[in-house]
């Protein structure tokens, strides 16, 4: 096992290199230069090449690269151009938000997923079942974007319940009431998460349900919730830890959608604001760490497939 | 009895109402910008939260008063001597720098010098300039080849404009940003610390003299009220507003046009229109394409109506402005402005039959980056389409629209907005290498003649001229003047409503005080 | 098809929105009561009334016209990019099949495009086309949801060999092109029409999204993302501008998702674990 770990996680390091390479080269292929978006509408000409000048945006391009290798060795991966921090500073600030949505909205995920999942596969074709199938084909269509804005029309401009955007550091403030920032963006994002899963978890427990091992159980007399809890979800788990893990590393890194309807400083926002702004080495470190986020979010699976599921084992 | 208790609650309220409008020292002011700037080396930036900031913390030799006129402020006297071609500054004395040491001569001609050579505006005054001298511990006299009419508007702007710093920063610095630690001036308050995303903090500087005079504009004196002044990146407006509403800031800048008339019913919140105004603009190419011809020219400005244009990007924060420069500053001139706001489709049509259009495509590049550009530019799209042109709308993000700005090939119109500045020296339209490439021998001439006069109303008189030449054959195409909606919380910011501290573009505080 | 259509009437429901939402698409220009790019800023952030059932817009235009006209843009995207997907996906799934070696690599790399988050993968290449015309959103938006279309077509592509059908054409000395038109693909018919019109509601769905976030089409063109962008700073003192074309994007998804479920419990039981 720990051998297995230790080779993947080696694996890890070629692959972040080859996303490096593609991402450098592929965003200066976009038209347009960070110059020009930071000297804004009153500049001439002049004074945006004064400025790409300045930060060597004229230097051939694998001199460029060259430049940014040895620095990112020496684990220093830049200062952002659109905001004037070091990248990894920068994204370790949005990733406190990203992270705590991501939190937050994986609690509601959960709830709205696994227990009326369950409940949907135990109680099969009858109205519980179809409500529940309604509701999950409901959390796929609707946009997020619409959903949250019509959650902050209802409960935060209509009924000031909760503040309409932005956000206030939790980490850094030690403020635990500014969760109530989070409040109605997990709830947009979990709404719209759970669908999968609550699916997914319906569709597994009722292969699960027919098995064998469940009909002796009950012919041993067990408790039914005992059957549905304990042998038949731990057999359902597989597919469900997938979907959810998977669920998760979305919600850190491509919330976008949600962060923008509600001002949230994250990491999906932060990639889209860099691109539009031409901040490469922002984007740089963005693509970096959202592969290096999946990959190891991949490995972490595994790990918990093996803990699930005796049978599987990795020498 | 009764009586005499009426009055000494009479007398006490009064007291204690006259005391309530006295600035008091002390307190934090809590101001949220939009963002950060790059840097605060006022210098080598021209962003206006950069000069906002700055301005607290370095000074210039001139400022602005409330007219936009310049004013001496770390100069105390000074000679205009040969036609312009010398000017000879006396500083004021016992002026302090953060770090403790007195301003004298060869800080001002070092800061000059580095302006001169690597500062954003000061190339447009160097190179006039042959020598900087420093004759005493406290004169100055600068050397021009030519004389240059724009000097003083120059040296007061701080807007990439001449801060004066110490020479031994001046010197080690060069052609680099200064960084934290050599943000050393002369103004008010001093540099404390920036945490990035988080804050930029001033602090009162105690050995500040502040010039006698009452307050004009930035000019005058300058009391520093208050103990710190914190400025907090906030980008979202909706937060900003509700922020000031909320009490977790005093100050709050950029408040869309739209809620103006929500913030306008608010008690508690106070909204200031900052003047002058920005520019709402549309350019042509006049270098290559169907736009080069006049007569095109001539048929845009026949098509449009500027009050649409400007309502459905502004709502009512906008004023239909024919003159390059707003009204109440020194180079309002209506010249030329006849054909400004025509709204005549007729005519229009009848010119572009004159200028023999056809119907070609006429490529208007516009960008959702900054929303109220992209809003305008589909007013105006709509407009000359009803005047038969066939406009081609592209919208791109500004850095993409930038890109293909430049190349001539590639585009006949586009929209953007430039900030106010105080000399039509400084006017990018006016150069020969903005896009739009306005480069006739008149105007070039005009122009030339316009920066060698010094005599205010000598160069009055030819900038009239200039701007009549600006609507027969210029690039730029003035669609209106716009405000930009600033907000504070009523009940604890006061020493804003002065009508002789109008709010300026960039929001000062030297004045302002904490109520309560 | 209507047979199978008529037992399960939810899915039916799904098609009758389908079919109306593309009639009124396509008579749009008959059914709108106003010129959806009609300028009128005298009567901007009208609420709904007789004149305007869903009001007006921060530049005086009709709502309900531009609704109805961005169902033409929705119904666009939605098919072109499941055309174009389920096109890349399932020649890319079944040659992955038919040639292992290949295949294997083919699907690693298949993964590792379907790990990424789709709105990302959208974005960046869309950013690198340049500007964001239609054309690009749809191919931008097409090469994101290929994989799924990959995978599902390679593994059942890899099923069908296992029956067996493969080895006896190839040992009756069948071309490989034959097998694979003749042999393989008309067994994959069924499940590729459902994941499909399930790729068509996430086209809509991410095309909305992309439009809100203002890097899709251009905003002139009535978008019903677009409009909800625009319209999101007026949600104090406007909110019409935002709930109307929001509410349409829902449903249209609804309708595809509904009829998307209808057809795979009837073309292939199944498929019913597949999810």
């Amino acid at each position: 096992m720990a051998a297995y770990i230790t080779r993947r996680l080696a694996a890890i390091l070629p692959t972040l290199f080859l996303v490096l390479i593609i991402v450098f080269f592929l965003i200066r292929l976009i038209p347009g230069d960070p110059a020009a978006v930071m000297l804004g509408p009153d500049a001439s000409p002049e004074d945006i090449e004064r400025l790409r000048h300045l930060m060597g945006l004229d230097q051939p391009l694998m001199v460029q690269f060259g430049r940014y290798l040895l620095r990112v060795f020496r684990g220093d991966f830049g200062m952002s151009i659109a905001f004037h921090m070091p990248v990894t500073k920068l994204i370790l600030q949005r990733l406190e938000t990203s992270f705590l949505l991501a939190l937050c909205s994986a609690v509601v995920v959960f709830c709205l997923g696994v227990p009326p999942g369950i409940l949907a596969a135990v109680k099969r074709n009858t109205l519980i079942d179809q409500f529940l199938l309604m509701f999950a084909l409901l959390g796929a269509s609707i946009p997020s974007f619409w959903l949250g804005l019509m959650l902050m029309l209802a409960f935060a401009v209509k009924i000031p319940l909760f503040p309409t955007s932005g956000f206030s550091s939790v980490f850094q403030t030690g403020n635990l009431a500014n969760f109530r920032y989070l409040v109605l963006p997990s709830l947009t994002l979990g709404f719209v998460n759970s669908a999968l899963v609550a699916r997914l978890t319906r569709s597994s427990m009722l292969e699960v349900l027919q098995e064998d091992y469940v009909r002796v159980a009950r012919s041993k007399g067990v408790r039914e919730s005992r059957v549905i809890l304990k042998h038949a979800l731990r057999n359902a788990a597989i597919p469900i830890v997938t979907v959810f893990s998977f669920t998760f590393a979305g919600l850190m890194s491509s919330a976008v959608v949600t962060e923008s309807v509600f001002a949230l400083p994250g990491v999906g926002r932060l990639v889209v604001e860099s691109v539009l702004r031409r901040d490469y080495p922002t984007i740089q470190g963005l693509m970096i760490m959202i592969a290096f986020l999946y990959l190891i979010i991949n490995l972490i699976t595994d790990i918990t497939y093996a803990f699930i599921d005796p049978r599987i084992r990795y020498d | 009895m009764r009586r005499y208790i009426l009055l000494t609650l009479l007398c006490v309220g009064m007291v204690f109402g006259v005391l309530a409008e006295q600035p008091k020292y002390g307190g934090t002011l809590r101001y949220a910008t939009i963002g950060e700037p790059p840097h605060l080396d006022l210098m080598l930036v021209t962003s206006d939260l950069a000069s906002t900031i700055g301005q607290h913390i370095f000074e210039t030799l001139f400022t602005f008063d409330e007219h936009y006129a310049p004013i001496p402020l770390l100069v105390d006297t000074y000679e205009v001597r040969s036609d312009g071609r010398e000017i000879v500054l006396h500083l004021r004395q016992g002026i302090l720098f953060h770090n403790g040491k007195e301003l004298q001569a060869e800080d001002v001609v070092a800061s000059l010098e580095r302006w001169g050579k690597y500062g954003i505006r000061g190339p447009i005054m160097f190179q006039h300039v042959t020598a900087v001298v420093a004759d005493d511990k406290y004169t100055v006299r600068i050397l021009f080849e030519t004389p240059f009419g724009p000097w003083q508007s120059l040296l007061a702007f701080n807007n990439g404009g001449p801060m004066i710093i110490p020479k031994e920063i001046a010197e080690a610095a060069g052609g680099k940003p200064l960084t934290p630690d050599q943000y050393i001036g002369t103004g008010p308050y001093k540099f404390a610390e920036w945490i990035p995303g988080k804050y930029i903090r001033l602090v009162r500087f105690e050995g500040y003299k502040s010039r006698e005079e009452p307050p004009t504009g930035y000019g005058g004196a300058r009391h520093a009220y208050l103990d710190e002044i914190l400025f907090i990146p906030v980008p979202e407006a909706g937060t900003r507003l509700a922020g000031v509403q909320a009490g977790d800031f005093d100050y709050a800048e950029m408040i869309p046009a739209d809620l103006y008339s929500v913030v306008k019913a608010d008690p508690n919140i106070n909204t200031y229109l900052l003047r002058p105004p920005f520019m709402a603009l549309l350019f042509r190419n006049t270098k290559q394409g169907i736009m080069a011809n006049n007569l095109m020219l001539q048929a845009v400005l026949a098509a449009l109506d500027m009050e649409p244009i400007m309502k459905a990007a502004f709502g009512e924060l906008f004023e239909l402005n024919g003159s390059i420069f707003p009204k109440g500053t020194i180079w309002y001139s209506t010249a030329g402005t006849e054909r400004y706001n025509q709204a005549n489709l007729d005519k229009a049509k009848e010119l572009l039959k004159e200028a023999g259009y056809a119907g070609e495509p006429i490529r208007l590049l516009t960008n959702t980056s900054y929303q109220y550009m992209y809003q305008y530019s589909l007013v105006i799209a709509d407009q000359l389409r009803k005047a038969g042109m066939n406009i081609e709308l592209r919208v791109y993000d500004w850095a993409t629209m930038v890109k293909y700005r430049a190349q001539s090939g590639e585009w006949d119109l586009f929209v953007t907005s430039h900030g106010p500045i105080p000399d039509p020296a400084l006017l990018t339209a006016l150069s020969p290498t903005y896009p739009g490439w306005w480069d006739t021998p008149q105007k070039n001439e005009l122009v030339n003649l316009f920066n060698t006069t010094v005599d205010f109303k000598d160069r009055y008189a030819i900038w009239e001229k200039i701007q009549a030449l600006w609507y027969e054959e210029g690039s730029c195409i003035k669609l209106g003047d716009f405000y930009t909606l600033n907000i504070s919380s009523a009940k604890r910011v006061g020493g804003l409503d002065d009508p002789h501290q109008p709010p300026l573009l960039w929001p000062y505080f030297w004045n302002a005080w904490l109520k309560g | 098809m209507f047979k199978v259509l008529w037992r399960r009437k939810i899915g039916l429901g799904g098609f009758i929105v389908l079919i109306s939402i593309c009639l009124v698409a396509i008579f749009a220009p008959f059914v709108a009561p106003c010129d959806p790019y009609q300028l009128n800023p005298s009567i901007r952030l009208q609420p709904p009334n007789r004149a305007h059932l869903f009001g007006t817009d921060m530049f005086g235009r009709d709502i309900l016209s531009r609704v109805l006209y961005g169902a033409r843009l929705s119904l666009i995207t939605g098919f072109s990019v499941a055309l174009l997907s389920g096109t890349l996906g399932v020649g890319v799934g079944v040659v992955s099949a038919y040639f292992k070696q290949t295949g294997m690599i083919l699907m690693r790399i298949n993964d590792a495009l379907m790990a990424f988050p789709e709105i990302i993968l959208a974005l960046a290449l869309l950013a690198i086309a340049g500007h964001a015309s239609l054309a690009n959103v749809i191919i931008a938006l097409g090469v994101t949801y290929a994989p799924r279309m990959a995978r599902t077509a390679y593994g059942l592509a890899l099923r069908i060999r296992e029956f067996g059908y493969i080895e006896a054409a190839q040992a009756v000395g069948s071309g490989s092109f034959r097998i694979i038109f003749y042999h393989l693909l008309p067994n994959l018919i069924s499940p590729v029409i459902v994941q499909t019109t399930f790729t068509c509601a996430l086209a809509v769905l991410g095309a909305a999204s992309l439009d809100f976030l203002g890097v899709g089409v251009s905003p002139e063109v009535p978008s019903w993302g677009a409009m909800v962008n625009e319209g999101r700073i007026y949600i104090t003192i406007a909110p019409w501008v935002i709930v109307f074309p929001g509410f349409f994007v829902a449903l249209l998804v609804l309708a595809l998702n509904l009829l998307g479920d209808a057809l795979r419990d009837a073309l292939d039981p199944r498929l019913r674990r597949l999810v």
